[in-house]
C-alpha cells in the first residue's frame, strides 16, 4: 500500500537536496499545485452539493422514475473520464481548458456522492424525521438537523474519492490542455526523461492528497451510525415538489447528458463507421474476457486486503488501521505513471519470477485500488451495531466465529459495494497495466489506447463501447437498492 | 458468500488465463520450429509495427513478444529495471528515449557491420542505438482554403497578420518540440521566443496531438497545421478522399526537421544472436522498402528511395541540427511554459 509513497521518496533522497531545491524555488511549480488544488477543489464541492441534492431528490421527494434516475446518475462512473473528454472534443474542439475538466471530472466523478447519499437516505428511518416535523422544522430544518448529520460522513467520504481521482487524472486533463501537477509528472518523464523531477512534483501531490484526508478526517463526527432502536423500520413520507418538479429534473438530467448520452452517442456513430470497414470480434472478446478476468481477481485480491484495514479501524479504532487507511486514500492522488513504476521497482527487488506477470498485475490493481473498498467495508462495519458482536461474545463464541457469523453477514452487502467500486476501476484503469501487464496481455483499456494513439479513431470506438457496456454492468448492481443494513458508499 | 467469492475467482482466474493462452498459444508453435524468441519493448504503435514485426516471424521462425507503450514510459521502466530487464530490444518513436536509455548504461554498441549503411547522422554515440526510419516536419493545409500560391516556404511565415487564426499546433508532441528545439539551435533563443510569441498572438490553435490537427484541418476548422509528414495518409486510409494535403517548407528550413524512430539492443539482448537478427532485418533493403510502403516513413538506408510525392531526403539538408542535441528538451519546454503554449 505504502509502494507507491515510499518509491516517490527513494527518488525524491536520490536526486538530492539541490533538485528539490530547484523545483521548490521554481514558480511554475506553485503555479501548477495552485491549478492542481482549485481544480480538485471546484470538482469536490460540485459533487458534494449536486451529488447531495440529487440523491435528496431521488430518495426524499416525489420525483417521477426514481429508480430509473438514479441508475441513470450512477451510469457515467461506466465512462472513463478520458472516453467523456475525448467524445466532447469530438463534438466541439474548442471544449478545452479548466473549465471544460472542470465539467469532465465533476461529471464523472458525481455518483460516488449520489450513491453515498442515495444509501444513507435509504435506510434513515422515518421516526427520525418524523419526530423532526412534530417539533415544527420544516424541510430545510429537517435537512439539516436530521439528514445531513446522518449523510455526511459518507458524502464527504465519497466527495474526497472524487478530489483524489480529479488531482491524479492524466488523460482528461491533457486532453483538454489544463495545466495541473499531474501533467507536469508527465511531461518530466516523458520529454526530460527526469525521474527525479517528476518524483519531486508528484510527492508535492501527495502532500496535497493528505491535506485533503486530513480535512475530510476531521467532518467525521462521532454520530453513532447504527440503528439500534426496536420497532420496523418504515420509510417516510415523500416531499412534494410542486413547481420545483421542472428545475429538479434539469438538474438531475444535465449531468447524465455530459456524461453518459453525449459519449454514448458520438461512439455509437463511430461504432456504425468501424462496422463498415469490418471489426476484429475475436481480438474485442479476448480482450473483453482478460478486462474483466482482472477486475474480478483484483476485486477480489483488493477486498481481502482491505477488510482487516476495515475491521481496524471501525472495530478497534486501531491507530496502524487508520495510517494504511490514510495512505491507501493519498495513494489515490498519486499519478497512474508513477504507481506503475513503484510496483516495477518493487516487483523486480522481491517477485522477480513474478515480474510481468498475470499475479503481479493483479496483486498491482488490489494495492492501488484497495482505498476503493476500504472505506466502504469500515463504513458499513462501522453501521453494524457493535451491540450485536457484544451478545454473540456472550453467547460463548470467539472473535473469528462473531466476524464469521455475525459482523460479515451484516456488512456483506457493504463488502460487495466495495468488490464492484475496485472492479469498475481496473476495467477503466490503463497506466498501471502498461507497466505491469504481462508482454502481449491486450484489455479493453489498452486496446482502446492503441487505437487511439493515432488516427483510426473509428476503429477504436468498438474497444470504448464494450468497455462502456461492460463497466455498466457493475455499475447498474451499486445503483440497486439493498437491504437495512446498508452499506454505504465510500 | 466465501463459496461465490472462490467461484468468482476460479471464474476470473480461468478467464484470464483463457485470455492468456489464446495470445501465446500461436506464439508457442512458432518458438517450436525457431531457434529463439525475442522480447522487445516498442514505443512505436502496434498498428504501424505489428504487422512488419509478424512478416519477420514468419520469415525468420524467429518469435518476437512485443509490449507496446509510450516510448517515453517504456524508457523509464527499462531504467527501473536495469539488469533485469526482460527486453532484449527497445525500437522507440524518437532518440530522445533512445538517449535517455544509453545514459542509464543500458544499451549497447551494435555490430559496426551491420549499422555502417545507416549515415552517421542517424546513428547514435558509439553505435549505442541506430535509426530505422526517418519522419519529416511539414505542415498539412485544406485545399479548399489555401490555394498552392499561398503556401508559405518558411514555418516563419506563420507569424504573420496574413495567417491570423488559421493555423493549428499541438504543443505538447514530442515532434513539435524537437522542431522547437531545432528552432531555438538554428536560429538563436530569442527569435525562437519572438516566433512563439508571435505565433500564439496570431491565434495559433492549440491541439494535444498531431492526429488532431490534421483532423481539424480536414474538417476546415483550421487552415494549415504543423505536423509530421505521414498523418495525412492515415487519415486518407480511412476516409479516402481527404481535404487535407501535404505541404513542405523550403529545404533548410528548420520547419522541415527529420527525426528517427530507431532502436537499441539492451545487455540481455546483446547476448542473444537473434537480436541482431532482427536488426539486420529492419537495415535490410526489403525491409526498408516495406518501412516506405506501409508506413510511408523514410528509409534510413540509401539503396532505397523516399515515398512517392515526398521530398528526397538529401534535397531537404533541414536546419543542420545533429539529432543528439535534440536532446537539448528541457530548455526548449521551459521556453514553451515560458510563451504559456504548454
Amino acid at each position: 500500500m505504502a509502494i507507491p509513497i515510499g518509491y516517490l521518496i527513494v527518488r525524491v533522497i536520490q536526486g538530492g537536496w539541490s533538485k528539490i531545491a530547484e523545483i521548490i524555488s521554481r514558480p511554475r511549480t506553485w503555479e501548477l499545485a495552485a491549478n492542481s488544488l482549485v481544480l480538485s477543489g471546484l470538482v469536490g464541492i460540485t459533487v458534494l452539493v449536486i451529488g447531495v441534492v440529487t440523491g435528496w431528490l431521488i430518495t426524499r421527494t416525489d420525483l417521477p422514475n426514481p429508480r430509473v434516475w438514479l441508475v441513470l446518475s450512477t451510469l457515467p462512473l461506466a465512462v472513463p473520464s478520458y472516453v467523456i473528454a475525448y467524445t466532447w472534443l469530438a463534438v466541439t474542439p474548442r471544449f478545452t481548458g479548466f473549465w471544460a475538466a472542470w465539467l469532465v471530472l465533476s461529471v464523472s466523478t458525481l455518483p460516488y456522492v449520489v450513491l453515498a447519499s442515495t444509501a444513507v437516505l435509504r435506510t434513515l428511518d422515518a421516526a427520525q424525521i418524523d419526530v423532526a416535523r412534530v417539533m415544527g422544522e420544516n424541510t430545510w430544518g429537517i435537512f439539516r438537523k436530521v439528514e445531513w448529520p446522518h449523510m455526511r460522513g459518507a458524502a464527504v467520504a465519497g466527495m474526497l474519492l472524487a478530489v483524489l481521482y480529479a488531482l491524479s487524472d492524466f488523460g482528461a486533463v491533457a486532453m483538454l490542455r489544463v495545466d495541473t501537477l499531474t501533467r507536469a509528472v508527465y511531461t518530466a518523464y516523458r520529454a526530460s526523461f527526469d525521474r527525479y523531477s517528476a518524483a519531486v512534483l508528484a510527492l508535492i501531490l501527495v502532500a496535497i492528497g493528505l491535506m485533503v484526508v486530513a480535512l475530510e478526517a476531521r467532518t467525521r463526527g462521532s454520530v453513532i451510525r447504527a440503528r439500534v432502536g426496536r420497532g420496523v423500520r418504515r420509510e417516510s413520507e415523500k416531499i412534494a415538489l410542486g413547481r420545483w418538479r421542472q428545475p429538479a429534473l434539469v438538474l438531475l438530467s444535465l449531468p447524465v447528458i455530459v456524461g453518459l448520452v453525449v459519449p454514448a452517442l458520438v461512439i455509437g456513430v463511430r461504432v456504425v463507421l468501424a462496422s463498415a470497414q469490418g471489426i476484429d470480434y475475436l481480438r474485442l472478446l479476448q480482450a473483453a474476457l482478460t478486462s474483466v478476468g482482472l477486475g474480478v481477481a483484483g476485486a477480489i485480491l483488493a477486498l481481502m486486503f482491505s477488510l482487516p484495514v476495515g475491521v481496524a479501524v471501525a472495530r478497534y479504532r486501531s491507530r496502524v488501521g487508520r495510517v494504511g487507511e490514510v495512505i491507501a486514500l493519498v495513494t489515490q492522488g498519486v499519478p497512474g505513471v508513477v504507481v506503475g513504476l513503484s510496483l516495477v521497482v518493487v516487483g523486480l527487488t522481491f517477485a522477480w519470477p513474478l515480474y510481468q506477470t498475470v499475479f503481479m498485475l493483479i496483486f498491482g490493481y488490489a494495492i492501488v485500488f484497495m482505498a476503493r473498498s476500504v472505506g466502504v467495508v469500515r463504513s458499513s462495519l462501522e453501521r453494524v451495531p457493535p451491540v450485536l458482536e457484544d451478545t454473540a461474545r456472550t453467547l460463548g463464541s470467539g472473535p473469528a466465529a462473531v466476524f464469521r457469523r455475525v459482523t460479515l453477514p451484516l456488512a456483506g452487502p457493504g463488502v460487495a459495494v466495495g468488490f464492484l467500486l475496485v472492479l469498475l476501476a481496473i476495467m477503466k484503469e490503463l497506466p498501471v497495466t502498461l507497466f505491469l501487464r504481462p508482454t502481449e496481455m491486450r484489455t479493453l483499456a489498452t486496446e482502446l489506447w492503441t487505437k487511439t494513439e493515432i488516427v483510426s479513431y473509428s476503429e477504436a470506438a468498438p474497444y470504448a463501447l464494450a468497455l462502456v457496456l461492460l463497466a455498466a454492468v457493475p455499475t447498474y448492481l451499486l445503483s440497486r437498492p439493498r437491504k437495512v443494513s446498508e452499506p454505504v458508499v465510500a | 458468500m466465501q463459496r461465490t467469492a472462490l467461484k468468482a475467482l476460479a471464474a476470473a482466474l480461468l478467464a484470464t488465463s483463457l485470455a492468456g493462452c489464446a495470445g501465446t498459444s500461436t506464439s508457442d508453435t512458432a518458438a517450436q520450429d525457431s531457434d529463439g524468441a525475442l522480447t522487445m519493448y516498442s514505443g512505436r504503435n502496434e498498428e504501424f509495427v505489428g504487422p512488419l514485426l509478424e512478416e519477420f516471424q514468419t520469415q525468420t521462425g524467429i518469435n518476437v513478444d512485443v509490449r507496446y507503450g509510450d516510448s517515453a514510459d517504456l524508457a523509464a521502466q527499462l531504467l527501473e529495471e536495469g539488469d533485469r530487464t526482460p527486453s532484449d530490444l527497445f525500437w522507440a518513436q524518437d532518440a530522445g528515449a533512445l538517449s535517455s536509455v544509453a545514459l542509464g548504461g543500458l544499451a549497447t554498441s551494435l555490430p559496426t557491420d551491420v549499422v555502417s549503411v545507416v549515415p552517421a547522422e542517424f546513428r547514435g554515440p558509439s553505435e549505442q542505438w541506430v535509426g530505422v526510419s526517418g519522419r519529416m516536419r511539414n505542415f498539412v493545409y485544406n485545399k479548399d482554403k489555401v490555394s498552392t500560391g499561398e503556401l508559405p516556404k518558411s514555418v516563419t511565415e506563420l507569424a504573420d497578420p496574413k495567417w491570423n487564426g488559421r493555423v493549428g499546433i499541438a504543443p505538447t508532441n514530442a515532434s513539435f518540440q524537437a522542431f522547437v528545439t531545432a528552432l531555438r539551435l538554428s536560429a538563436g533563443e530569442e527569435a525562437a521566443e519572438k516566433w512563439l510569441r508571435d505565433l500564439k498572438a496570431n491565434g495559433a490553435k492549440l491541439y494535444e496531438k498531431n492526429s488532431q490537427v490534421v483532423q481539424a484541418v480536414n474538417d476546415g476548422e483550421i487552415d494549415l497545421g504543423l505536423v509530421n509528414h505521414y498523418y495525412v495518409y492515415a487519415l486518407k486510409d480511412e476516409l479516402g478522399e481527404t481535404k487535407a494535403e501535404n505541404g513542405f517548407f523550403a529545404p533548410n528550413d528548420p520547419g522541415s526537421l527529420v527525426n528517427i524512430a530507431g532502436v537499441l539492443i539492451t545487455p540481455k539482448g546483446s547476448k542473444d544472436p537473434d537480436a541482431r537478427v532482427l536488426l539486420e532485418w529492419l537495415l535490410s533493403a526489403s525491409t526498408q522498402q516495406k518501412i516506405v510502403d506501409q508506413l510511408r516513413e523514410y528509409p534510413v538506408v540509401a539503396s532505397v528511395s523516399a515515398p512517392s510525392g515526398l521530398p528526397v531526403l538529401s534535397e531537404i539538408p533541414g536546419p543542420g541540427v545533429a539529432l543528439n542535441d535534440l536532446a537539448d528538451l528541457p530548455a526548449t519546454l521551459q521556453l514553451l511554459a515560458k510563451v504559456g503554449l504548454v
